[in-house]
């Protein structure tokens, strides 16, 4: 009896001290909150080393569940890469500190405000402003965009004309295609309303029709945005797997954001030799979007968190970063590398005379939008802070279908 | 007539072994796959389960990944000490309640049923909900320590409902004959009560090994600060294409592990069983 | 050993401070409109108890009931018989057999969940079009945990009086009849608690759900996990109340029908 008490305590403290040798943090630890694959890993790597820290990353896939971690959250994070209005929304809420931006240990936050791409800083302004109409740039740095768009599959040929022609309507409107489609969703609840409402042409933060924007979504839409969801009957609802079912064939296109699609890209290219049979498209009429590295009100180290933005921003490591991810990269800098790097005809993917390989300057070609995603949309809208209550809303909208 | 009846038997036996494999296979398909992943070199592709080719680097991963490793270490740092906390508890409440007059008995097992009737979800929501309470006091309680709690709060009564039975038809008598004999309560207890229950208690402490190893709902409500397990490491990254293929042989290793222990143990109580036939 | 009852104490407070504190927490969160557990602003408040009339929670409760309620009778379907060869065949192994059975729980859950999803999601099993359906959803929870229910049917066949069969047996009863009414009532035991321990996990989980229902099939489970994701404290509390009486009146009922049956007989 004593002795198997005594073996097994003995086994029990050996298992925790090698266990917590191995796991053991070293003694400063960053906590990060981000998406899923959303950061390059080597990079992570580099800044531990040079920090001599770890990154814990945790992550998450919506806005809102982001937004919960932060405020309510078991983790006190030192850095989070929430979205837009989720910004704006914690920013109201007094849950944003801000950064160290007159240090001057840390240079790229110093010059914050001309690093971005003109067409970022100008949504920036029009739609991060208080409510005394100020912009509150220092409280986050923007770290990939884009636009909201679709991922399509070229098998059914129908499909990308059509996708083309009627933008978003190609969600929820079968009747569009000549043969059985299949199509997915992102199971956020507010970008299903948001999508339903852009394929119908309106401002995605509209709560009545007649276009104006209350604390809750007016009865007819909810109403409506549940008769279309019940009619079309959508085939998926995911988050990072709708990429790879549209990849693979499973689906023949879903709502998603723009970054999905080239990291579907670098998926396939990485793993197989098939023909990329599937694209992008940018409606007309869409959303931008962009995510920013924030410092929460709740941090355990203010100066490895500003660090670490800092390391982020830092031109080489954002074009790092961008190659490694493929959302498109928020700095003038960055974009500016990128070119450079095409008219020197680096390669893209693969190296010279491979079958597989791409050119830098073939890929900027094909994809434009990858520097640039609102080059072909001509109404550009972003989403706004909600209410509660508008929130709520959305889901039902979203349970409707149980 | 004898012939037929004969036929009639073998048909139904043969039904009986189709019928059995037919449910094992369904348990076992699952773990084939995991199996054939492990030594995939493309588990994590675009196209669900296509073969890449033979490798072992999917075991070397097991070593390499941090996010993988850090999440096994974790899920058995818990799922030990969970189990060694519980049994000990467990068996001395137990005791305790074995020794509780009728009334205070009824109570108590019904509230030892809650955790067990309770839903998984509620239970990792309520301890969840108490720690966070806590948090304005120790803002850095998620991780380990909540976990931990979460899975001996859960296994306690499988030990239970495992010893509880047993001690019930303990003879009470060994233990005054023991108390006759001078020996003070606590060591009678010890020495005579306590042994008796062993295979009990052995087999209550795997039940709650088990559970907690593979908990997932519980663990998903209390992990934080970095701190979490293998299910949700894989229920976090099964779809993203950093998903780590070691997941696979990790569980593999664990499966073949288990094998050769078991295949160990039945050879030597066969050959213990030869040598016991042939001294006769 | 009646002086032992002083350890009964310890555990006693231990579940008073986890099960009874946190039901008086989420009792008192259900009245209130706060952020998450951030009470500063929080207000009180009956939101919670006016979202329960949103026709999309009852068409989740219902579906959890649906695919428990399937996941047993295909569990009891496949399961008895299975016990019922093992313990009634004359293998000198048995042991090997229920070892078989276990073997596949030592592999984790989720990955054999994720391991189901990536073989229905092959190419050719992808045309069946199982993934986000009920029946996947209910296939997968069944071999999951079927051995839930083979392991306390077999336990109770086991330790069953052969010669109760034999005797039934030498009176000319045929077979099937002495299954009715000898084995079968005998080993009930063991079918009602294996009845409980596969409809609890499979009629509040979310994993399976989420991963091979692809969101299309929300069963309660899901639907807390979401509340609480979007930080409604409030109304996660209330759902999770009202899921934990949903699931204990099955369960009394069900013990009682059990209960009231075995004292019918008695009499």
């Amino acid at each position: 009896m004593r002795k198997i008490l005594i073996i097994t305590t003995a086994f029990l403290t050996a298992f925790t001290i090698f266990a917590s040798i191995v796991i053991s943090t070293p003694s400063t630890t960053l906590y990060l909150l981000n998406w899923g694959e959303y950061i390059d890993h080597e990079l992570v790597a580099a800044f531990e080393k040079e920090y001599k820290c770890q990154v814990i990353e945790e992550c998450v896939t919506s806005s809102e569940a982001m937004y919960q971690k932060i405020t309510a959250g078991s983790t006190s994070y030192d850095v989070a890469i929430p979205g837009d209005y989720t910004v704006h929304q914690l920013y109201n809420e007094g849950y944003l500190a801000e950064m160290a931006i007159n240090d001057t240990k840390y240079e790229n936050l110093n010059n914050y405000k001309d690093i971005f791409s003109s067409q970022l800083s100008d949504l920036m302004s029009t739609y991060m402003v208080n409510e005394e109409g100020k912009e509150f740039n220092s409280y986050f740095m923007p770290y990939f965009w884009g636009a909201y768009s679709m991922i399509y599959n070229k098998s059914k040929s129908d499909v990308p004309s059509t996708l083309k022609e009627h933008g978003f309507m190609g969600l929820y409107d079968r009747s569009l295609f000549t043969s059985d489609v299949k199509i997915g969703m992102y199971d956020t609840a507010r970008w299903i309303v948001a999508s339903y409402l852009m394929a119908n042409d309106y401002d995605p933060n509209i709560t009545s029709y007649d276009g104006s924007k209350e604390d809750d979504l007016s009865d007819e839409i909810k109403n409506d945005a549940i008769s279309a969801l019940q009619k079309v009957k959508f085939d998926e609802f995911g988050n990072d797997s709708l990429k790879r079912n549209v990849a693979n064939g499973s689906l023949d296109f879903c709502f998603t954001q723009l970054g999905d699609f080239f990291d579907a890209l670098y998926l396939v290219y990485d793993e197989s030799s098939d023909d990329i049979n599937f694209d992008i498209v940018i409606p007309e009429t869409t959303s931008a979007f962009f995510d920013s590295m924030i410092i929460p009100t709740t941090y355990q180290n203010y100066d490895l968190a500003n660090a670490f933005i800092n390391f982020m921003l830092d031109p080489s490591n954002a074009y790092q970063n961008a190659t490694a991810i493929g959302y498109s990269p928020t700095l003038k800098s960055v974009v500016s590398l990128y070119e450079e790097a095409a008219q020197e005809g680096e390669y893209y993917y693969g190296e010279e005379g491979d079958e597989r390989s791409l050119s830098l300057k073939d890929f900027l070609e094909k994809y434009p939008m990858y520097l640039n995603p609102l080059v072909n949309s001509k109404k550009v809208y972003m989403f706004e802070p909600k209410s509660n209550q508008y929130l709520t809303t959305c889901e039902t909208v979203l349970n409707s279908l149980a | 007539m004898i012939e037929q009846h004969q036929w009639k038997r073998v048909l139904v036996n043969v039904f009986k072994v189709m019928f059995v494999c037919l449910v094992l296979s369904s348990m076992y398909i699952p773990v084939f796959i995991i199996i054939y992943q492990s030594f995939n070199s493309t588990a994590n592709s675009i196209t669900p389960l296509a073969w890449g080719g033979f490798t072992l680097d999917n075991f070397a991963e097991i070593f390499t990944n941090r996010h993988l490793y850090t999440s096994i270490l974790d899920s058995l740092l818990v799922s030990f000490w969970a189990t060694f906390i519980a049994t000990i508890v467990g068996l001395f409440s137990s005791i305790g309640i074995n020794a509780l007059n009728k009334k205070a008995r009824k109570a108590m097992d019904f509230l030892n049923e809650i955790p067990m009737l309770n839903s998984e979800i509620v239970t990792g929501i309520s301890i969840m909900i108490i720690f966070s309470l806590l948090k304005p006091i120790f803002p850095n309680v998620f991780g380990f320590w909540t976990m931990f709690v979460a899975h001996v709060f859960f296994t306690i009564p499988y030990v239970i409902m495992m010893i509880l039975p047993k001690l019930e038809q303990t003879d009470e008598s060994l233990y005054e004959a023991a108390r006759d004999l001078g020996c003070p309560p606590f060591k009678a207890l010890m020495k005579v009560i306590i042994p008796s229950l062993s295979t009990a208690i052995l087999t209550g402490a795997l039940i709650a090994f088990t559970l907690s190893i593979d908990d997932f709902v519980i663990s998903f409500y209390t992990q934080g600060n970095g701190f979490s397990n293998f299910s949700n490491y894989v229920y976090s990254a099964y779809t993203k294409k950093n998903f780590s293929a070691g997941s696979y042989a990790f569980n593999a290793l664990l499966t073949f592990v288990t094998l050769a222990v078991v295949f160990f143990f039945s050879m030597r109580s066969n050959r213990k069983a030869k040598k016991g036939l042939i001294r006769k | 050993m009646k002086r032992f009852k002083a350890l009964a104490i310890p555990y006693f407070v231990w579940l008073v401070f986890l099960v009874v504190l946190p039901i008086i927490v989420m009792l008192v969160l259900t009245f209130m409109s706060s952020n998450g557990m951030d009470f500063s602003s929080a207000q009180a408040s009956l939101d919670a108890y006016a979202r329960l009339a949103d026709p999309s929670i009852l068409k989740a409760i219902w579906n959890s009931l649906v695919v428990a309620f399937w996941t047993v009778i295909i569990c009891i379907a496949l399961g008895y018989p299975t016990a019922y060869f093992i313990s009634f065949s004359n293998l000198k192994n048995k042991m090997l057999f229920l070892l078989l059975l276990i073997l596949p729980m030592w592999s984790n859950s989720m990955l054999r969940i994720v391991s189901w999803l990536r073989l229905f999601s092959m190419d050719g099993l992808a045309a069946l079009n199982l993934i986000g359906t009920n029946p996947a959803v209910i296939f997968v929870t069944v071999t999951t945990y079927l051995p839930f229910m083979i392991f306390p049917i077999y336990t109770v066949l086991e330790k069953m009086d052969r010669s109760l069969m034999e005797a039934s047996k030498d009176l000319g009863v045929p077979a099937w009849k002495t299954f009715l009414k000898v084995t079968l009532p005998l080993s009930m035991s063991g079918v009602s608690s294996g009845i409980i321990m596969v409809f609890l996990p499979a009629a509040t989980g979310f994993a399976i759900s989420q991963t091979i229902g692809q969101g299309k099939v929300r069963l309660i489970g899901n639907l807390i996990q979401s509340v609480f994701e979007k930080n409604n404290y409030n109304f996660g509390a209330l759902l999770s109340i009202l899921l934990s009486i949903i699931i204990i009146a099955i369960v009394v009922v069900f013990e009682f029908l059990q209960h009231g049956k075995k004292e019918r007989k008695e009499k």
